[in-house]
């Protein structure tokens, strides 16, 4: 199945509040794509837009040729095809789980043979076949979520939509789940579109991640190039751990900042005088004794604050001399003491110019 | 909402706009008005009804909401049999249990009166219940059930979890039920409240038979003063009304500012178990204090209206010679066509009532609680107005309003049903929008990304999972409907008489033998349908 | 009559006598045969042939006859005797209190049309809108001259006439109270505190005729010294007899058919025609001008004054129209009342006043 989702300019307002402000997206059949952000950003109000069940204030969503959404009119969920999991699974308590399943094909009225089939089908591939004719309070979370996911699936939607499905479950089966949801889209190729506000299950799960802040699209990208290559602060913040130094950019690849002159890779294609911010992972930050001579570039004098061995490596809060605290990821061999002299080197190839 | 604007619109727009006639030149006026509140007589009353109205609602909320949690929440023993009672008492009219209870109370006659000087050898017994208080006792015992049944529809789709949460985290079992259960009842408990508060307010029958003597009146008696003046006065009936609406309103906007910003969804379809909770040692205390409200309000006053049913004179005394007899209840089922025609009609009228009024109520409260239209709230509103108006200015209401073609009602069974319809919408409404306000949105917009349209995903899953609790409203409007006097006794005829109407009619003529008799059988055969309509409804589907 | 009877405008009726009628105060056709059991003699006046009303009525085929009058049971023995005296017509009875009737029968008329062909209403005051409106029949019914002349034109254009006759007295519990209050007066003595009922004048109109009797015959002191003996005050007139039956009064200011018919019926309650004077409470009938079954109507009205009406009221407890059929066993027939009756000036004027000072006095 091939579906093109095209998404330009919606926004959508409650009064005073804008939940989304000016979205342009665009996902690729059978892709996963991540809807990621923290709590308020808009990412759920745009999944419910695209499910239908609100109308834009502006903008419009275009499902190959057909727009479904538009300020004018809106087509109603039923007549979408798409499938929802919801965050509260909204497994019906009043229907078993075989008949939870073969509802949506009750609707399309499929035949009653080749309808049991097809619910035999999906159940073996969720693995439920055998509490097929226990009711939602008898299973355990995940197997309600499992529940949730034959019953969307069964119907062979165009898209699946999925709403914090795994946020309610322990993190063992979180992990599991994740697998479970990834394989079941290698399996049937299903566009999904999945809403999160966990990086981690972001970046395991989907083929491009949408980072949202505050009600717009911050960065749109594998999760390779959202982690390695982040445009913005937010996103390199969001998207695994990182410094931050603000400043202000002097010229391509050059940065001041309140400890001196860094330089960075820049692909801002930003003018002089934009504030800007310069981000490092700490397991790129060295830092060695005082006195050792840097190779060259980026490189200031401090001292460690903090020191934390954990097993895998070693972790490390220094102080700089210029002002600004730095976090770097060392190997769990080194064992530098707490207060002394140091000196830090940000290697150029890793620093990156963000927007801010 | 054609039906709504019929039933609820055009009898108090007629109401409000009679306010401002004049009763001779029909012009235009506000001294209607003036005359209605400027009279310390008439304030009085208005006072009077206010205090007892509170009252009673308070009473009836602090003895439904514990009860509620006993029924629907403990392992009680015998609450299999707490629960018809207090449906029993649900049934009776409020002016049957008036009089039963001037049988037990009054202060020289009554039965436990006489019982307690006999037993302490005193002149008198303590009870007098010709007293505000007696009124205010005895309305409440029969307004528990509201909150009772409201509180227990909630609590029967709550998951043990929400309680297992608390339970993990240190709070013992009262706590949990103060801190976490209760509060996820308030909209059912609020509801209870304004449903005792405003129907204490529009009661006729006990203020009228216990608080006369009593030398108190409340506006509703004041009410009953004025159309009985010649000629009747109508308008200022009218005007004197006004102010009930406006309280209504005022109640129905401060329900909403409290219940306002919190959620609570209960039932959102993880499932979960509901266990219910061990009592331990408090089971037999609490066994005992749970019986009591039925206790006052069935088996003592059903007691005496059985011994004054029994006797061929009550005055007399049973002891008196040849004075036990069934004669009557051989005359009301055998000898009189009026009585048996008058029982088939009520059954009739009050399910067809309920029935309308459970669709229409279900249908409101789905759009309101759903926001589905824009000033989905108004509607809310509008469905809420008929309970404050008095049975009788509604009555009269439809009388004018239905009288003339092209909707000639009147003199029919249908004026009948509807002002039935009408007057216990709200009940329905509050329930309905009660439970719906529990059932998370996300079980219907389920079915809705798989295919189904709204209506059948409003029929197929939440309609079942509302499925006892509906069937509570249409029993919150099938029962009042049946025990309704005020209303009926403006709009029946001898075509359509009712159970109560044939009831007032007795006591009017001082036939107390046949008023006890008819509300014994009233009961017998109302206690029937509620049976059979649980046992056809079936098990909980939440399990 | 029974029922319950609300505040009321007589219309002055000119032939009405004001009048604390005695002995031998009524005079003409009457024969007044005090204590004489109902005869079949041949020297009663002959009733008026009614047989081409009748053939008329019975092609109406039925009648709709609303009353305020008497009590159920009561109304249907009424309907009962007349379906016997005249086969082939039907009675379509509806019991209600004056007021109900009023109120529906108005609400019919506004709307264009109503069921009811006889009206019966305690409230002598109902009458005069519905004269104002055109809607009664003046019609006077051959038999009307068998009844007390005082009482033949309650309204002298006929177009209502009498109906019922009833009264206020004093009630009390026979097996209990060895001496009775004899007149009102009595009941002011302080051995009754706290042992006397009454209904309410604003809910009841036999209280409410009461009471403007007693204030004009003995001033507002009568209300005071009254309200001494706390007295238990209820609504209808009848809550009297239910008092008294209970046990919970002893005596009462209560109406004479209700009493009656309970002491018929074995239990301990009797009445006393008080000395200084019984209240006459009487009823009107009028004919709805616009009956489609206009002669079944006058067929029933003219019936009321006949001797098997009044034989269906006495056999009901209630005070015979006809001076030839006697009253119950006890209670003295017409020439020997000594009743009060309001005036439609007085109680124009005085009712509104006498429920003020009631509620005032009393409380309530």
């Amino acid at each position: 199945m091939s579906a093109l989702i095209s998404i330009r300019g919606l926004r959508k307002a409650y009064g005073e509040s804008v939940a989304v402000n000016g979205i342009d997206l665009e996902v690729e059949g059978g892709e996963v794509m991540a809807l990621l952000g923290p709590s308020g950003c808009g990412k759920t109000t745009t999944l419910q837009l695209l499910a239908g069940f609100l109308r834009p204030d502006a903008g419009e969503i275009r499902v190959g040729e057909r727009v479904l959404s538009s300020p004018r009119s809106v087509v109603p969920p039923e007549r979408r095809q798409m499938s929802l999991i919801f965050q509260s699974y909204a497994v019906w308590p009043h229907k078993t789980v075989r008949q939870n399943v073969a509802f949506g094909l009750q609707v399309r009225r499929t035949p009653r043979a080749e309808l049991a089939r097809q619910v035999e089908a999906v159940l073996k591939t969720v693995r439920l076949e055998r509490l097929a004719d226990r009711y939602p309070a008898e299973l355990s979370g995940g197997q309600q979520q499992r529940v949730a996911l034959a019953r969307a699936i069964v119907v062979q939607p165009q898209i699946l939509l999925l709403d914090e499905p795994l946020s309610n479950l322990d993190a063992n089966l979180r992990e599991e789940m994740r697998f479970e949801i990834r394989r079941l889209h290698d399996q049937t190729g299903i566009t999904m579109v999945y809403v999160t506000h966990d990086q981690a299950e972001a970046m395991v799960t989907a083929d491009r991640i949408a980072v949202m802040n505050q009600g717009r699209i911050e960065q749109v990208a594998t999760p390779y190039e959202v982690y390695e290559r982040p445009t913005t602060q937010f996103v390199a913040a969001f998207i695994g751990r990182t410094n931050t130094l603000e400043g202000t950019l002097l010229a391509p690849g050059e940065v001041a900042t309140a400890g001196g002159r860094l330089r960075a890779v820049d692909e801002t294609g930003c003018p002089p005088g934009t504030p800007v911010a310069v981000c490092i992972r700490p397991h790129h930050v060295q830092v060695a004794e005082a006195g050792l001579a840097p190779p060259n570039g980026n490189h200031f004098r401090g001292r460690v604050l903090r020191s934390a061995y954990l097993g895998e490596a070693r972790d490390y809060q220094v102080e700089l001399e210029a002002g600004g605290r730095v976090r770097a990821t060392a190997p769990p061999t080194s064992d530098l003491p707490v207060g002394s002299e140091v000196t830090v080197q940000l290697p150029v190839e890793r620093c990156r110019v963000v927007t801010r | 909402m054609l039906l709504l604007a019929f039933l609820v619109l055009v009898p108090l727009a007629w109401l409000a706009w009679t306010s401002l006639q004049d009763p001779l030149t029909g012009q235009l006026t506000l001294d209607n008005y003036r005359t209605a509140f400027t009279r310390r007589i008439y304030l009085a009353p208005i006072a009077n009804s206010f205090r007892m109205a509170t009252a009673v609602a308070v009473i009836a909320v602090l003895v439904g909401t514990p009860l509620a949690w006993l029924v629907a929440r403990t392992d009680l023993p015998g609450r299999w049999l707490l629960r018809p009672l207090i449906l029993a008492a649900f049934v009776t009219p409020s002016f049957l249990g008036a009089n039963a209870w001037i049988f037990l109370a009054a202060p020289n006659s009554g039965m436990l009166n006489r019982a307690w000087a006999a037993l302490f050898h005193t002149e008198h017994g303590p009870a007098d219940i010709y007293s505000l208080n007696g009124c205010i006792f005895v309305i409440a015992l029969y307004s528990i059930p509201y909150t009772f049944s409201l509180v227990t529809a909630t609590l029967e789709l709550m998951s043990s979890e929400l309680e297992d949460a608390a339970t993990t985290l240190g709070s013992g079992t009262f706590r949990t039920t103060w801190s976490i259960t209760l509060p996820l009842a308030l909209p059912a408990i609020l509801s209870g409240f304004l449903l005792s508060f405003l129907e204490a307010l529009e009661l006729f029958g006990p203020p009228a038979f216990i608080l006369i003597p009593a030398r108190e009146q409340v506006m509703t008696t004041q009410l009953y003063l004025f159309f009985s003046l010649f000629p009747p006065q109508i308008e200022v009936a009218a005007a004197y009304a006004m102010p009930l609406l406006l309280v209504t309103v005022a109640l129905l906007l401060l329900q909403r500012r409290i219940l306002g910003r919190r959620r609570f969804t209960t039932v959102t379809g993880k499932g979960g178990l509901r266990r219910p909770l061990r009592l331990g040692a408090w089971r037999w205390p609490l066994l005992v204090v749970a019986f009591v409200p039925p206790l006052l309000a069935v088996v003592l006053p059903y007691g005496a209206l059985l011994l004054v049913s029994l006797q061929q004179s009550w005055g007399r005394g049973p002891l008196a010679p040849g004075n036990l007899t069934l004669h009557w209840y051989a005359w009301a089922l055998f000898d009189n066509p009026t009585t048996r025609t008058a029982i088939l009609h009520s059954l009739e009228y009050s399910a067809a009532a309920a029935s309308i009024a459970l669709v229409l109520a279900t249908l409101v409260a789905y759009l309101v609680v759903r926001a589905l239209v824009p000033l989905a709230r108004v509607l809310g509103f509008v469905a809420m107005a008929p309970f404050v108006v008095p049975g009788i200015v509604l009555a009269i209401g439809f009388l004018a309003a239905y009288s003339r073609p092209p909707l000639l009602l009147y003199g029919t069974a249908f004026i009948l049903i509807a002002a039935y319809a009408t007057r216990f919408l709200p009940i329905a409404y509050s329930n309905s929008a009660a439970i719906l306000q529990g059932i998370n949105a996300d079980l219907e917009n389920a079915a809705r990304t798989l295919g189904a349209g709204r209506l059948r995903a409003l029929g197929e899953i939440t309609v079942p999972l509302l499925r006892r609790g509906l069937l509570s409203g249409w029993l919150l409007v099938f029962i009042p409907a049946l025990r309704e006097l005020s209303a009926s006794v403006f709009l029946f005829t001898p075509q359509t008489h009712v159970i109560t109407t044939v009831m007032f009619d007795f006591s009017d003529a001082g036939n107390y033998e046949a008023v006890s008799t008819m509300g014994l059988l009233m009961m017998l055969v109302t206690f029937a349908v509620v049976l059979a309509a649980f046992r056809f409804l079936g098990r909980d589907v939440t399990r | 009559m029974n029922g319950e009877m609300n505040r009321r405008d007589f219309l002055r009726a000119s032939g009405a006598s004001i009048a604390l009628a005695s002995v031998g105060g009524l005079g003409g056709l009457v024969e007044a045969c005090g204590g004489a059991p109902a005869s079949t003699g041949p020297s009663k006046p002959v009733e008026a042939d009614v047989s081409k009303l009748y053939a008329l009525a019975k092609q109406d085929g039925s009648v709709t006859w609303w009353t305020a009058h008497y009590e159920q049971s009561a109304a249907e023995t009424m309907a009962a005797a007349f379906k016997k005296k005249y086969p082939g017509i039907d009675v379509n009875l509806l019991r209600q209190t004056a007021q109900v009737l009023n109120t529906r029968l108005n609400q019919e008329l506004k709307a264009g049309a109503t069921e009811c062909d006889v009206f019966c209403s305690t409230d002598e005051g109902h009458y005069p809108p519905l004269i104002k409106g055109g809607s009664l029949d003046q019609y006077t019914p051959p038999d009307l001259d068998l009844i007390p002349k005082d009482f033949q034109s309650l309204n002298p254009d006929g177009y209502y006439h009498l109906g019922a006759i009833g009264f206020d007295v004093i009630n009390f519990r026979s097996d209990k109270v060895t001496t009775p209050p004899k007149s009102w007066k009595d009941l002011l003595d302080p051995q009754w505190s706290g042992k006397i009922t009454t209904g309410h004048p604003g809910f009841s109109g036999y209280v409410g005729q009461w009471v403007t009797a007693m204030l004009r015959t003995y001033g507002d002191q009568y209300l005071k010294d009254l309200a001494k003996n706390k007295p238990k005050i209820n609504r209808s007139v009848n809550d009297t007899v239910t008092d008294i039956l209970a046990g919970e009064r002893q005596v009462g200011s209560g109406p004479d058919n209700f009493s009656l018919a309970k002491k018929a019926s074995g239990n301990p309650i009797d009445i006393v025609f008080p000395s200084d004077g019984a209240v006459i409470v009487p009823g009107p009938v009028g004919i709805l001008k616009a009956s489609k079954r206009i002669n079944a109507a006058r067929l029933f009205t003219n019936f009321m004054y006949s001797k098997e009406y009044s034989q269906a009221l006495v056999s009901t407890s209630n005070y015979p129209l006809r001076t030839d059929v006697a009253p119950a066993p006890g209670v003295p027939t017409l020439d020997k009342v000594k009743y009060i009756r309001n005036t439609v000036d007085q109680l124009t004027k005085d009712l509104p006043d006498a429920i003020a000072k009631w509620r005032d006095i009393m409380g309530v």
